[in-house]
C-alpha cells in the first residue's frame, strides 16, 4: 500500500517536469496514386493538373516561364519525452527528445513556359523545393 | 471521472473566410479577368509571380485539436484541412487556369488512434 503512494505520489510531482506526449497531426488528404498516375508529361496541360489534383499547397517560379505546382499532406505521429530541470531560481534547463517527422510529404509538378507538365517527382517537398526554388525573374520586353 | 475533465480539451482555430464553391465556379477560363476575380473573391491572400504570368492564392483553413492529459501524459490530436484555390493569370490578366480544393468542413474532433473521415 505505501509503495503504491510513494508511485503515486512520485508520479504528481515528477508531473511539474515531465511529460510523455502522443500527438498526431494531419494536414490536409493524400492525393490518390491514380489522381496523378494519369497525368502525362508533354501531353498535360496545366488545366488537366488543376482538374485533376485541385490547388496546389505552393506555386513557385523556375525561370525563363516554368513553373512548379506541389502539393502536400501531413500524416506524423509523433511520440515524445519531455523533461525540464530547474537550475536556478528563475531559470530551467530543458531535454526533448522526439520521433518527429516534420516534413511534409507530396508530389511537384513542373511545368513548361507552355503550360505542359514536363514532369513530376514525389518525396518531402522540402527537399523538392530546395532543389528547384530561385528568387523571381525580371524578364525584359 | 469528474476529476479527469479538467484534463481534457477541444479546440477549433479558423483562418481566413470559407471559400464559395459557387462564386468560384463563376470565374471562366479564358474569359475572367483578374479584376473580376477581385470582385468575386475579394482581394488574394497571396500572389506569386511567375514570369509574366502570376498566380494568385485564396484559402481557408480549419484546424481542430482535441487532447487529454493526466498526470505525466498527454494525448494530442491536430487536424487540419483547408480549402484553397489558386487563380492563373497570363501576362494580359486574363484567367488561364483555375483550381480549387475544398475540404475544410471534413476537419474532425479525434484520439491519435481514432480513423479520421478521408474524403
Amino acid at each position: 500500500m505505501s509503495a503504491r503512494l510513494t508511485a503515486i505520489g512520485a508520479l504528481l510531482l515528477c508531473s511539474a517536469c515531465v511529460s510523455v506526449s502522443w500527438e498526431r497531426k494531419l494536414r490536409d488528404l493524400p492525393l490518390r496514386p491514380e489522381q496523378y498516375q494519369q497525368l502525362q508529361p508533354g501531353a498535360a496541360t496545366l488545366e488537366d493538373v488543376l482538374a485533376k489534383l485541385g490547388a496546389p499547397l505552393d506555386v513557385w517560379e523556375l525561370g525563363h516561364g516554368r513553373f512548379a505546382l506541389a502539393y502536400g499532406w501531413e500524416q506524423n505521429r509523433e511520440l515524445g519525452l519531455s523533461v525540464s530541470v530547474p537550475v536556478t531560481q528563475r531559470r530551467s534547463a530543458n531535454f526533448d527528445y522526439d520521433e518527429i517527422n516534420l516534413h511534409t510529404y507530396g508530389i511537384v509538378c513542373f511545368l513548361s513556359a507552355d503550360l505542359r507538365l514536363e514532369s513530376l517527382e514525389e518525396g518531402r517537398l522540402h527537399e523538392l523545393r530546395a532543389m528547384q526554388r530561385r528568387r523571381p525573374e525580371y524578364e525584359e520586353n | 471521472m469528474l476529476s479527469l475533465l479538467p484534463s481534457c480539451f477541444l479546440a477549433r482555430t479558423t483562418t481566413n473566410e470559407p471559400l464559395s464553391a459557387e462564386r468560384l465556379a463563376a470565374l471562366k477560363v479564358g474569359q475572367s479577368t483578374a479584376q473580376d476575380a477581385l470582385t468575386t473573391l475579394g482581394a488574394p491572400h497571396d500572389v506569386v509571380q511567375l514570369g509574366r504570368r502570376s498566380a494568385w492564392r485564396y484559402d481557408f483553413s480549419n484546424s481542430k485539436r482535441a487532447g487529454f492529459s493526466i498526470v505525466v501524459v498527454t494525448l494530442l490530436n491536430e487536424d487540419s484541412r483547408s480549402d484553397r484555390a489558386w487563380l492563373f493569370f497570363d501576362e494580359n490578366l486574363v484567367l488561364i487556369g483555375a483550381g480549387s480544393t475544398l475540404q475544410a468542413d471534413a476537419s474532425e474532433f479525434a484520439m491519435p488512434w481514432n480513423e479520421v473521415e478521408s474524403r
